[in-house]
């Protein structure tokens, strides 16, 4: 029977065509505000991580002085620490992987002809392993050497968009690539990529347009002349004239990640950071009552951080109570829609149908004009997502509608029509079919 | 084949009950052609729809071709209907966006039967009543009597053993209605049980039966037909 009521359904979807219409705007409409920021709170919460989401831990330190009651987030921690921390931290031999991080802006220059000198790239300063802990796919040749972590060596990796930039594209490992007039040896290039959130450095946005374009090793710090491109902190004033003096500073101002692959290094590392902590305290440092280490893991990260604002779920609920008095219109429409063919059913029932089938009927019809409505709700949030790309910058690189949330419009149009189809179809279904047989 | 035995009819509301049957009894035998008269408001209509199981009645006995039916759910009522009862309405009630051959089938859709053979049964009840050739048709393209004698091959097309006619000819001039009243004693000379709610006196003459219903009740049973008082 479901394929006559949908030759039904779409036989009767010219039928009224202005009720139709209106029937098939206030679903569209629904659908296309609720989806639009369903996608962006979707993209929101997505965790690039994926499966080395519970191994890769994000290390805080309260590493501040006992003049203050608390310093950092709400709970005590900065989300970042100092060099001289980083520096001590990367000695454990703990985690399967580590890596401290920070970014910079350097200037680079082309190899090609006509090509201006670039301040566009985003140049990330850390180990090794930062490569193999983030998924960095390479193209050509592969991370620098391990003792390169420890001797220093100006290096680089490069991803695809530079290697163009720079050399016009192939396989360039080996050649020189100048930044800040200082020669670095390529050897490696990488895919273009750019996760988001940017969940292994949220200090300058979850969200930001550039991807990490250089890479070059930590271990060349000491000898880097620019400041950071990115937050410095610090609970006391310190003079810094030069790099080499934020080097030596209680300022937080590098990202520090270690991979733990099983509970027993969790643990382990645990006990390492109080140890840490106390051999500070020893030192002179860490002087503060709440003095501690802590790591959270890549989605706890993303939740402590607010990656996901709470502003978005509001918005996200008001869309959905959009689409509720979207739905209670077409309740009203769909009504007078069934109603002017009470006859007809009138004439079904007595013709054998039972209130099921009937109610069926009208089901299938329903939701024959909720996929409709996603359709075209589903046009409508894309509308909408590039609207919300064009007014906000920050959400230019995430909001679009990907597969899921295709698959989900399509899910919520059908729930839409259901929930909105269900009275009118009862109603119709439940009247006495002899009241209407003879009011043709 | 139909009994109904002190059925009452109670419609409530809040400040009024009306009766519209009160102990209400009546037997139509198999393959009997009885036609039902009386005034206006008198519960023919009533009569009608209960006799189709298209209304519940308050209290009494209704046996359909041996089954009782005062306790069925509504699935069960429905299929009754669909496989016992053929319909025939005063304003034929064909469904306007669909073509004769898709009105004939709506029946034979909620009996279940498959495609082939409700093509077969959907032409032969066209072709009885005359109108295969323009099974494509929709039937505003037809008079009032061809749409009656649509409507009549939408009842046969099921092959009811009862035939439930609420004024057939009541939107008909006398050539279409004499047209339709054959058809309907054709059929009724084949065994199926014909039971017709008239205004026309001289229809109700040429019935086997005519029952008068006044204020609810049968107040007239008669085998002579000539009985029957003409009506306004």
């Amino acid at each position: 029977m479901l394929s006559y009521y949908i030759k039904l359904g779409l036989k009767r979807l010219g039928e009224t065509p202005v009720l139709t219409l209106l029937i098939l705007m206030a679903m569209a409409l629904g659908i296309a505000v609720s989806v639009t920021m369903l996608a962006l709170h979707h993209a929101m919460a997505y965790n690039p991580a994926e499966e080395k989401s519970g191994r890769l831990f994000a290390v805080q330190l309260a590493a501040y002085g006992n003049d203050m009651e608390t310093w950092g987030e709400e709970d005590g921690l900065p989300i970042q620490v100092t060099h001289r921390d980083a520096m001590n931290l990367r000695e454990s031999t703990i985690p399967l992987r580590q890596t401290p991080m920070f970014r910079m802006a350097l200037t680079l220059e082309s190899h090609r002809q006509d090509m201006p000198p670039s301040a566009d790239f985003v140049v990330r300063v850390a180990d090794r392993d930062f490569f193999e802990m983030f998924g960095v796919n390479f193209v050509y040749g592969g991370p620098w050497d391990k003792t390169i972590d420890l001797d220093t060596a100006r290096v680089a990796v490069i991803n695809q968009s530079v290697n163009e930039y720079a050399f016009g594209g192939g396989n360039n490992v080996g050649k020189i690539l100048l930044m800040n007039e200082t020669e670095y040896r390529v050897v490696g290039i990488t895919e273009d990529s750019n996760p988001l959130p940017r969940y292994y450095d949220l200090t300058s946005g979850a969200y930001p347009i550039t991807p990490d374009s250089v890479f070059i090793p930590y271990s060349l710090a000491p000898q880097l002349e620019s400041f950071p491109n990115g937050n410095i902190s610090g609970w006391a004033a310190e003079p810094v004239n030069e790099f080499a003096d934020l080097l030596q500073t209680e300022f937080v101002w590098q990202v520090y990640w270690v991979e733990l692959p099983d509970a027993q290094a969790v643990a382990a590392y645990r006990d390492y950071l109080a140890g840490y902590v106390d051999q500070q305290q020893q030192l002179g440092r860490f002087q503060n009552g709440q003095a501690r280490g802590h790591i959270r893991d890549v989605q706890q990260w993303l939740t402590y951080n607010r990656v996901i604002k709470d502003d978005n779920r509001v918005m996200v609920g008001l869309s959905f109570m959009f689409l509720l008095v979207c739905l209670v219109n077409t309740v009203g429409l769909l009504l007078a829609r069934f109603l002017r063919r009470m006859n007809e059913t009138g004439v079904r029932r007595a013709l054998g149908a039972s209130k099921l089938q009937i109610f069926q009927q009208y089901i299938t019809e329903v939701s024959l004009l909720g996929l409709l409505g996603g359709g075209a709700g589903l046009l409508l949030s894309m509308v909408g997502l590039w609207g919300i790309r064009s007014l906000y910058t920050q959400y230019a690189t995430i909001a679009y509608l990907d597969a899921t949330m295709v698959a989900a419009a399509v899910a919520i149009s059908l729930a839409s029509s259901l929930i909105a189809g269900t009275y009118p179809a009862y109603r119709v279904c439940a009247a006495q079919p002899s009241l209407f047989l003879k009011a043709q | 084949m139909l009994e109904m035995q002190s059925i009452n009819k109670i419609f409530t509301t809040d400040l009024i009950e009306t009766h519209a049957l009160r102990d209400f009894n009546l037997e139509v035998e198999e393959g009997e052609f009885i036609t039902v008269t009386g005034p206006s408001g008198s519960g023919k209509t009533t009569f009608l729809n209960i006799a189709g199981l298209l209304e519940p009645f308050s209290s009494g006995r209704y046996s359909l071709d041996g089954q009782d039916v005062s306790q069925m759910s509504d699935n069960d009522r429905s299929r009754l209907r669909n496989q016992k009862i053929g319909f025939i309405f005063q304003s034929f009630n064909l469904i306007p966006d669909l073509d004769l051959f898709d009105n004939v089938d709506v029946p034979l859709r909620y009996r279940g039967f498959p495609a082939k053979e409700r093509r077969r049964r959907i032409m032969q009840a066209l072709e009885r009543v005359g109108l295969a050739a323009r099974a494509n048709h929709l039937p505003a393209q037809l008079s009032g009597g061809q749409q009656q004698r649509v409507a009549i091959a939408r009842a046969l097309a099921g092959e009811p053993k009862f035939l439930l006619a609420d004024e057939p000819t009541g939107n008909l001039d006398s050539l279409m209605a004499r047209q339709v009243m054959e058809l309907l004693e054709g059929i009724n000379r084949e065994g199926t049980t014909i039971v017709m709610v008239t205004h026309d006196p001289e229809l109700a003459l040429r019935s086997q039966r005519n029952i008068q219903i006044i204020d609810g009740q049968v107040s007239d049973f008669s085998s002579a037909p000539a009985a029957v008082e003409p009506l306004v």
